[in-house]
Formats: structure tokens, sequence, C-alpha cells
């Protein structure tokens, strides 16, 4: 299965500049990006290895396709490629809900969904959604976040900042709000891809910070749901494989993104010594490693 | 030259009003010469060979009608399918009873399955709808056949359910299904999302070529039966540009094709991404390289505000809709007005999808900004469908010079049902608020959205003068249209709409000899008959071509 991430939010928000970064950026990831127009789309002309009506393909092994009208036959046609991609970004339109353009991740064969990542213009957001025209629009794509991204943040004061975060957490009430400039964004918390146990600076606002957990002792299902649901907002990602008590022949697998988690079942354990093993991201400050380890702790039979 | 060719009629309608009625009508080669009688028109006949031609004596000739948007492509993947409606459809090759409640509908899909020769043959269906259908799922129509995959879609497009052997035959696997959250594969339901799904499993064999040139085929067959000579295809490409253009030019572009095409094309991609106003208005302008005598491009082009009608996805202002649900945008306004302003700077004429008060809204406020930036006189920007209006927009529309194009079967379809479900009565009845238009001397034309409604202008022009809904009510006397301006609105306003009324829309002396041809007076029948007179056929570009009848 290929893990699929949806970039939604008004025009404006800074979808394109992401995802120019993320065409170009050094992830190791061969990435599909779905855009419903090259026209924004900046790709430096030295990286574009080949280019084909409605595919650019890039020497870092990254491709561009256009979705127009038709999403599924767009995804078809990145399933066939000869090398199929690690992970697709799906743009979703200006006026589209990205929670429906998820449900291809949760539904098209050979995809699951990663995570709803939305982003909103810090100077505009709050008149957007309260436009006559785009107000209710704008409003269903917050709700839609798993992580919400507020960019722009570099054009607002600290009081402004400060009374926008305080409205936005009203108004995704669920969604884990990071402020931000330029989309300058992780890539390990856009894609929750290659987290590896270091600590990621991130200009200008933010800083974040990973905490890992191993423990050869099995982990109670229903404590772990508990304990996961008292984490705090800081914490954005979480992947990993998780020994379980009630079944000793696999391994489960627990992903967290923002406010959404799932823990699913993964392959059989077979020689592997079971054990949970989980790498947890969230915003410096926002999260103590050392509670978030007890927490876990305490989750265990 | 030509000899001139005189046709006498019982009654020649014009729809001219220096001169409303005639007795004959002189026709040289594809031009009208001269309206009038026998005698008015000597001078010609005296100078120049001619000869009378006695066909249409007992008849009654009117301007060829003219729907200024239907759908051909959209019609030619629906033709083909079985049609299984709540209302009755005439069809060039078969009166479609209503088919009402749940075991009616069952037995007209069995009638259906006994009537398929091939055993194995997919049944497609259409017109399938809850509130008049009850449910169906994938045991109920397993019940109709074990054998013949059968396909279920719905009225508005919204769902499609499926049997066994349906699945079976797309070669779908059942755990694909079972892990789409908008798919219910115990019910084989696909819904939303869950649709493109199943499309992924269909198009091949809907959108085959030789099964598209066939509806294109029937599209055809419809259009002559309604009485066109002209129709405009308002979403030129929908599936394809290349793929539709080719099967249009192989099927239409023929000596015995009774009508002509106008291809309006959208002005960008739906969703609204691309937003490069000088490519697009480029690209628009080079489609009309492709023309040919049948089908042609011109400066129009179509642009969307918010969703479709039928589906409930209208954008309603205040109070919104009885059960809180809300429409959506096909085009951000932002991307609408840079779009739209690429286009108007460019001399193109505008068509706007609109269905509820804030499309209708969004394309107005557009207008007035493009109106202030770079006035226009004789802009001809259509507002396109018109379900759900205020009285003050079209005021508003009047003063900006606006035109409309309006679905009025809304009302007799759907009046009755947004009445109770989604509008309550006001706003339902005054849906397609055609007496308010002409109230504000707004030129005004009907269209059927083909296949949304029935292909047939004198339907059309009934429902206008009428509003009688499929209920049985008359929703909003005073939105009615006169007799004749209801028949203004299949014919010469029509041709307005789309920019050819110095061609066709009306007989007089140097328009094109396109003609309807009745077997009835529709002054003499009144409004409440219309949809009941018989239609002999057509004229198109002087030649006759009668309706052939089974
Ligand atoms: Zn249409």
């Amino acid at each position: 299965m290929i893990p699929v991430t949806v970039i939604g939010g008004y025009l404006g928000a800074g979808k394109t500049t992401m995802i120019n970064s993320l065409l170009a950026g050094d992830h190791g990831l061969r990435l599909a990006v779905l855009v419903n127009d090259f026209g924004a789309i900046n790709i430096d002309a030295r990286l574009i290895a080949a280019h084909d009506g409605d595919t650019i393909s890039l020497s870092n092994g990254c491709v561009c396709c256009t979705i127009a009208d038709a999403l599924g036959e767009a995804l078809d046609k990145v399933l066939a490629m000869a090398v199929p991609p690690d992970h697709i970004v799906i743009e979703a339109s200006g006026v589209a809900n990205p929670a429906k353009i998820a449900m291809y991740g949760r539904g098209w064969p050979g995809l699951c969904l990663d995570g709803v990542i939305v982003l909103a213009d810090g100077d505009n957001i709050q008149a957007q959604a309260a436009d006559k025209f785009v107000g209710h629009t704008v409003q269903l794509q917050l709700a839609a976040a798993d992580i919400l991204l507020l960019n722009k943040t570099d054009l607002l004061t600290g009081a402004q900042n400060q009374s926008v975060m305080t409205w936005l957490a009203a108004e995704a009430s669920d969604s884990r709000v990071i402020p931000t400039s330029f989309g300058a964004i992780p890539f390990t918390i856009l894609l929750g891809a290659g987290g590896l146990p270091q600590t990621i600076h991130a200009e200008p606002h933010a800083t974040y910070q990973t905490v890992v957990f191993r423990t050869p002792r099995a982990l109670d299902r229903e404590r772990l749901l508990a304990r996961i649901a008292s984490w705090p907002r800081g914490v954005l990602r979480a992947k990993g494989l998780v020994r379980l008590g009630d079944d000793p022949v696999h391994a489960h697998v627990l992903q967290l993104v923002g406010c959404r988690h799932e823990l699913s079942l993964g392959p059989a354990w077979r020689e592997e010594v079971p054990a949970t093993q989980l790498v947890l991201i969230g915003i410096e400050g926002q999260i103590d490693s050392d509670c978030l380890r007890a927490s876990l702790l305490s989750a265990c039979i | 030259m030509e000899p001139i060719t005189v046709y006498p009629a019982r009654m020649i309608r014009t729809m001219e009003p220096a001169l409303p009625t005639a007795e004959a009508v002189a026709v040289r080669g594809d031009k009208i010469i001269e309206v009038g009688s026998l005698e008015s028109m000597r001078p010609w006949l005296d100078a120049h060979p001619h000869t009378i031609d006695e066909r249409f004596r007992d008849h009654v000739i009117m301007p060829g009608f003219i729907d200024p948007h239907l759908h051909p492509s959209m019609a030619a993947v629906l033709l083909p399918m079985h049609f299984t409606t709540a209302l009755e459809w005439h069809l060039p090759w078969q009166d479609v009873p209503a088919t009402r409640g749940h075991n009616e509908f069952l037995d007209r899909l069995k009638e259906i399955d006994l009537d398929m020769g091939d055993p194995d043959e997919p049944m497609f269906t259409w017109g399938h709808h809850p509130i008049w259908h009850g449910e169906v799922d994938r045991r109920t129509l397993n019940g109709i056949s074990a054998n013949r995959p059968i396909i279920v879609w719905h009225r508005g497009f919204h769902t499609l359910v499926v049997n066994d052997a349906a699945i079976a035959w797309m070669g779908m696997d059942e755990a694909d299904g079972e892990r789409h959250p908008q798919v219910n594969m115990a019910e084989g339901r696909f819904f939303e999302t869950g649709l493109s799904l199943a499309y992924r499993y269909f198009n091949p064999y809907i959108l085959e070529s030789k099964r598209f040139e066939g509806g294109l085929e029937r599209l055809a067959e419809v259009v002559h039966f309604g009485g066109h000579t002209t129709i405009g295809d308002m979403a030129a490409g929908m599936f394809n540009l290349d793929m539709e253009w080719d099967a249009l030019v192989k099927v239409l572009e023929r000596d015995d094709t009774p009508f002509r095409v106008q291809m309006i094309p959208p002005g960008n991609a739906l969703g609204g991404g691309q937003k490069d106003g000088d490519r697009l208005v480029q690209r628009t302008v080079g489609l009309r390289e492709r023309n040919t005598h049948r089908l042609r491009f011109y400066d129009h082009v179509k642009l969307f505000a918010d969703g479709g009608f039928y589906a409930g996805l209208m954008q309603l202002g205040p109070p919104g809709a009885i059960d809180g649900s809300h429409g959506e945008w096909m085009t951000p306004p932002e991307t609408f007005e840079q779009v739209a302003r690429a286009y108007w700077n460019a001399g193109f004429k505008i068509h706007v999808h609109c269905t509820g008060d804030m499309g209708v809204e969004l394309a107005l406020d557009t207008l007035e900004k493009l109106q202030w930036e770079r006035p226009r006189f004789n802009h001809r920007f259509t507002i396109e469908h018109f379900g759900v209006s205020t009285p003050e927009q079209v005021r508003r529309m009047a003063d900006l010079g606006a035109l409309a194009s309006v679905n009025i079967y809304y009302v007799h379809e759907l009046g009755h049902a947004y009445w109770q479900n989604k509008l309550g009565h006001e706003r339902a009845s005054q849906m397609s608020r055609l007496g308010t238009l002409a109230r504000h001397n707004v030129t005004t034309a009907l269209h059927t959205d083909f296949t949304m409604a029935p292909a047939l202008p004198l339907n059309s022009a009934w429902v206008a003068a009428t509003r009688i809904s499929e209920a049985g009510h008359v929703m909003g006397p005073e939105e009615r249209l006169t007799l004749d301006q209801a028949l203004r609105a299949i014919t010469i306003d029509a041709a307005y709409i789309l920019g050819l009324e110095h061609e066709i829309g009306s007989i007089r002396g140097g328009k094109t000899a396109d003609f309807t041809i009745l077997e009835q007076d529709p002054y003499e029948v009144g409004a409440e008959n219309l949809r009941e007179i018989p239609i002999w056929g057509t004229v198109f570009e002087g030649r006759p071509h009668p309706i052939k009848r089974p």
C-alpha cells in the first residue's frame, strides 16, 4: 500500500509553495505529486528529466501529474508506473473538501491514507471563513485537517498570531495547529516518513522534537488507546510497531497523524523477537519526552 | 442559380413582430427569399424560376427550434442505457412510461431483462430515485437476474447499485469495495467518491468508441425528434475533447444530419485549477480551427459557479436549505473572476452555470466588476440554468445587460420534491423565475440541459407557460411566461443567446431556411396543449427532413 497525503486549503494558503518544496526537497523519497494545474508549479528546469503533457518526471525520482478532473484515472496512472512511488501527495483544489479527497486514500485500491494537511493563510483565514461565498467551504476545509498549518505567520504581530491561534483552536477543535512561514515544515511532519530520532529545527516558529520508545513488554490495547487519547496536542506524528498482549502472533502498526490515530494489524513476528518500537514527533515545549515514555510504559501489561 | 421553392402552409408563425403570420415562404438553396403570401412574393417569382411545393399545405411552419444548452456527449453515454424514470420520456424509438413505486420499478427491470436478447449483455439502467422507487440493493437486483450484470444508475447520477453478476463482470475485487468508505459492498452500492471506483471498471465499456458513436446516432435522432435545427453543446469536450470531437464529426457532420451544433467549450478545467488567462483564451480561440459546416466554435465560452441542481449542490443564500445541507463551488470565486476577466477582455460571450442564488450572485458581482473596469455593450453575458434566484438579482441582470438561459423543467420535475425537502414552497414555486425575467425585459431562452430534461422544446415551452409540477400543482403562476414569450424562448430569443439571431430563430427574407413543421398551430391550441402538438419534421438549410415513424 502506498501512503497518500492530502494537502488542502483555500486559495493563497501556500499549497503551491509547499508542493514546490516537496518536489525539490531532500527527503530521499520518490514522490508522486498530483496537482490541479502545472501553471503555478515552479520546477527548476535542470531537474526535469521528461515532460509528456500531463506528467513531469524529475531527475530525483519524483513525478508531478495533473489531475484533469479525473482523480481516479490520475491515481491509476501513477500506480501503473514502472517503479511505483514511495508516497503520493494530492493537492486538493481551493474549493474542494479535503476530507472528500482523503476518501481516495482510504478507498482506492493499492493506497492507504497517511494524513490530511490543511494550510491556512494566517493573514486572511478569519475573513475567508466569514466570506459570503466561500465561508462554509473554508470552515469544512479547516475541520478536515489532521494537521493544520497556520501559514504566513511572519506577516503577523505576536498579538495577531495569538488571536488567530485561539480562533483556530475553536474552529478546528481536534486538529493540531502549527504556526509556520513559507510552508516551512519538516518533511517528517508532512509525510511521516524517514522519522529518525533527531531533533529537527525549522524556522522560524516551531522546533520539533522526536521521542523514541522501545520495550520488549506487551501492551494492553485498551490502555494504549486511552493513553494516546490523553497525549498533549503537541504530538504531531507517531508511528511504529506495537506488541499487543491480545495478539502474540502479529505486530500491530500504530499510526498517528495530528488528531487521528489508528492501530491496525501488521505483519507476523515470525523469527523476530516481539517488541514495541515507536517514534513520536512533536512540537518542542509542548511535549515532554519523559511524560510520553511514562504514559506508554503505563500501558504495558 | 437554383430555382426558388415556395412552401404554402396553413399557417406560418414567423416570430417576427413586424410580420407575425404568413401564408407562404419562398426558399432558394439554404436561404429564405421572402415570407408573405403567393401574391406578395409575386415579383420574386416572376423574375426567377420557381416551383410551388404543396407538402406543407396543411401544416404550420415555425422557425427551427433551438436548444442552446444540452450535452451531446453526456447523452451519447446515457442513451444506450435503459430508462426507468419516475416521469415519462418520449424518445424517438420508445415512449418510456412513468415508473412509480417499488414494485413497478422491479417489474420494469424484469421487463427490460426479458426484452434483452443476449443473456450476458450488461443491463445499464438510468432513472432510479428513492423518492419514487424506494431503495434497491444488491440482493434485490440478484432477484432480477443471477446471471446478467445489472447496473442501476440514480436519476441525478449520485449513486449506483449493482448485482453479483455485475461485480463479477467488472472484475472487481470484493475486498477493494469493502475497504472503501463510500462503497457498501453488502448492498452493492457506490456513492460519492466511491463512484469513481465503479467508473474505473465501467468507463472502458461505456466510453468505448463504437458504443459512444451509437449513442451519438441516438442523440441525433432525439434532436431531430424534438424539432430542433440548432443546438448548443454547452461544455464541449466534457470527457475528452479529441475523442468527442472525432466522434461528433464522424456521426454528425453528414449530409443527412438535419441540425447544426454550436460548440461552447469550458473556459477552464473544473475545480478551477488553471488561472493563466491569456493561455486559456489562446487555447479556446484555437479551437475554431476545427470548425466544420455543422459543428462550430464561436466566441462563446462556458464557466462554472456552483454545483449541480439535481444533485442538490446549488449554493443557497439565506435562509439556506430545510435539511441544513450546503452546496458546492465548482470554481473558487477568485479564479472565476480571473478567468472571466481574461475572456471578457478578449471580447468573449460568457455563459455561466449558476444553479443557486449565491451562484447567480457570484456571476453578477463579477460582471459588475468587469463592467466597471472595461465597459462593454452587447456582451451577452448569460446566466445558465437559473434554478434559485431573487427578484432583485433579475433587476440587476437587466441593469448589467445579462441574459438568461433557463432550465424550466426544474419546476416540473423538482418543484414538488424541493418544496417538500429542500427549499419550502415560496422558493420552490419561484425556481426558474421566467415571469420576472420577462417583466424586466431580460432576453431569455429555454434549455433542457439534456439529459437533465427531455430534449423537447415544446415540452419546455409548455412548462414555461403553465408551471405545472409532476405532482399536478401550478408552481408560482406569476412566474409563467405568456405563450408567445415561451415560443420566442425556443426560437428567436434562443438564437440571440447563441449570438446567431441574424441568421436563424425567425422566418424572414435573408435568414437561413430552418423550419420546424407542426401539425397544429401552437397559438390555436393554447399553452396547456403545447406539448401534445405532433411534429411532422424539420427543414434544415432548405431541405425537408420528415421524422421517421416506427
Ligand atoms: Zn449543462
